[in-house]
């Protein structure tokens, strides 16, 4: 049998060591345009220089030799020729398959904006984005991030952190995170990264790029009229699935591809995971991307099952799941807060911890008392259990509103 | 295979696991020193005593689960299962995203205390020849067992059942 896994990232390697387990003897080919393993979630780290690229590998050095991966990096894949069972890369070389997996994630959308196109603007999606950075961002006056999702506000706090003077972050919402936190949290949040030196304008949007004649950035002019001095610029609004190596061949297709329980995807032997793919989510009950590294980690696992001949399926997908931690403080959100169902309760439990810190839960649950979404802002330590709780629909309970039912949902305070 | 045994009947809830605990992770395993320095809130037991809702001892700790949702979100590749079957944090490689800490189902993977940024698990005492909290249980409660047998490395006797199990 011969796999061929496109990408080498979360989903592609989670699928390969999975394979490998189920089949000791197929030949697994790993193509990638990554030329190393590394972990986009540290990516702000870099940027910011926190974290060496070689830190940022999420794999032993011998992994591929453990698995027995055929490893060809640095290969952009330019087509695929269902027909022939082929996989055509760019330098021209090209690698035939049995089951094919494609994992190749997403990249940074610009925001369609006059001026945006040109020097000086980055994503923050690939490593080689975040060593431009870490090269530029130094010598640059002013830095604008375009987003406060999580990408903008982890590197809005790398920045300010590693002392840098001069950063803007612009978001469209009232509040940053606005996937991740509520109207209460949000703007606790947006409080605190002004208190911590972040020129933070929610409610805003960048409606120009003005430039230097040398064609260097000069400015981003906003929506309520001001204009911040930008010399670099940071998009992180948005991203845009890697999709087309697919649709092509007309696969069915949303923003993602549409994969079933089983990771598969419309086309014959080819599967797909990660962020390059929309499936079913449990806590909306909705088909939707997810741009979390776990869940595109589960997904590989079970997307390599599948190819290998064994029998998984997602079960309690969700990419409604956040952790972050900014200037000190750990959030943790699950499920759908950024859009409660108008029948949803929401209680909110405060306390100061022994360490003098604000604690916060927020719950929601549903008329039948089922927790359907939370946050927690401070103290985390119990988050997996509320996650737990949203994912099996365990209920809230009539205790406390801090505190779910059974012991071991409990509270721990 | 070693495993953990924890049989709840034998729960006197006398704290000298979550205490021992705290012992073997203080430097030099010295917590008079580290008490007097002030590191000692920085030193969390990683086992924790709790009371059901029907007040009974319940001691929690990690599974070591055969499944550990905790490796299965980690982005840095500090989290592993050992072939051992301890589940273990290598400290230099975490970043402390708090994947972990969001994901175990049990609580048992948590913020650390201490200044710097990174996880905090049990570890299964896996580098001292008996675990320090099976060491001390003066009860039974907690024991060690050479298995073969499959799943968690940590297995529960007696266990409470769920509240919604019950009914
Ligand atoms: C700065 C940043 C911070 C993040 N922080 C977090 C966090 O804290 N928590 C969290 O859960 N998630 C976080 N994420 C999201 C997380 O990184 C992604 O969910 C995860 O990387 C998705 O993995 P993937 O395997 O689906 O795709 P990707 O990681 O996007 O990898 C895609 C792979 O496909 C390859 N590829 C693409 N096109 C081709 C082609 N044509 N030919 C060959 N190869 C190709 C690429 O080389 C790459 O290896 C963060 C992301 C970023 C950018
Ligand atoms: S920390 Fe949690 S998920 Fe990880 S092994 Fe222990 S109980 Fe399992």
């Amino acid at each position: 049998m011969k796999y061929v896994i496109i990408g080498n990232s979360a989903a592609g390697t989670a699928a390969a060591e999975t394979i490998r387990q189920q089949d000791p003897h197929g030949e697994i080919i790993m193509l990638s345009r990554d030329t190393n393993f590394y972990s986009r979630c540290q990516l702000h780290l870099v940027a910011s220089g926190q974290r060496s690229p070689e830190q940022a590998n999420f794999l032993p050095a011998d992994w591929a030799q453990r698995y027995g991966v055929d490893l060809q990096l640095g290969r952009s894949v330019s087509e695929i020729d269902m027909a022939r069972r082929l996989v055509r890369c760019e330098d021209g070389e090209q690698f035939a398959y049995n089951r094919l997996l494609l994992t190749t994630g997403s990249r940074s959308a610009l925001p369609p904006v006059q001026g945006m196109d040109g020097p000086g603007v980055y994503g923050l999606r690939h490593m080689a984005d975040a060593e431009q950075l870490r090269q530029v961002y130094r010598n640059q006056r002013h830095i604008v991030i375009i987003g406060a999702g999580l990408v903008g506000c982890e590197l809005a706090e790398a920045l300010v952190e590693v002392g840098h003077p001069s950063v803007s972050l612009v978001e469209m919402s009232p509040y940053p995170l606005p996937l991740q936190l509520e109207e209460v949290t949000g703007r606790r949040l947006g409080h605190m990264m002004q208190q911590h030196g972040i020129n933070l304008y929610c409610g805003d949007g960048v409606t120009q790029v003005e430039r230097n004649t040398d064609g260097t950035p000069a400015a981003v002019h906003l929506k309520s009229g001001k204009r911040l001095p930008a010399d670099l610029i940071v998009a992180a609004a948005g991203v845009r699935a890697n999709t087309e190596l697919l649709t092509r061949l007309g696969a069915e297709c949303n923003r993602g591809l549409i994969i079933d329980e089983g990771c598969r995807t419309s086309l014959p032997d080819i599967f797909a995971a990660g962020d390059v793919t929309e499936c079913r989510d449990v806590t909306l009950d909705r088909v939707m991307s997810s741009a979390i590294w776990p869940a595109a980690r589960k997904q590989g696992r079970v997307a390599g099952t599948n190819m290998a001949g064994g029998k998984a399926s997602l079960q309690e997908h969700t990419g409604l799941r956040a952790s972050v931690s900014l200037f000190g403080t750990s959030m943790v959100s699950v499920g759908a807060v950024f859009s409660p169902d108008p029948a949803w309760q929401k209680q909110i439990y405060d306390r100061t911890d022994s360490r003098g810190r604000l604690c916060s839960k927020i719950c929601y649950s549903d008329s039948k008392g089922v927790l359907k979404a939370a946050i927690l802002w401070g103290d985390i330590s119990q988050a997996g259990l509320y996650g737990e709780a949203v994912l099996k629909r365990c209920q809230l309970g009539d205790l406390d509103p801090g505190d779910l039912p059974d012991y071991l949902m409990q509270a721990v305070v | 295979m070693r495993k953990k045994i924890i049989d709840v009947a034998n729960c006197t809830g006398c704290k000298n696991c979550e205490l021992a605990c705290i012992v073997a992770h203080s430097p030099n395993e010295n917590l008079q020193q580290a008490y007097k320095d002030g590191g000692i809130a920085a030193i969390r037991s990683r086992c924790k005593v709790e009371l059901t809702s029907e007040g009974q001892n319940f001691p929690r700790h990690c599974q070591h689960c055969e499944d550990p949702q905790c490796v299965r979100a980690c982005m840095s590749g500090a989290l592993s299962k050992g072939d051992d079957g301890y589940v273990v944090c290598d400290t230099e490689t975490c970043v402390g995203c708090y994947m972990c800490v969001m994901s175990c189902p049990n609580g048992f993977a948590r913020p650390s205390t201490s200044g710097r940024r990174m996880m905090l698990k049990c570890d299964g005492c896996t580098s001292r020849d008996c675990m320090a909290c099976v060491e001390n249980c003066p009860t039974g409660c907690l024991s060690v067992e050479e298995t073969d047998l499959p799943g968690d490395s940590v297995e529960y006797l007696n266990r409470p059942e769920p509240r919604e199990s019950r009914v």
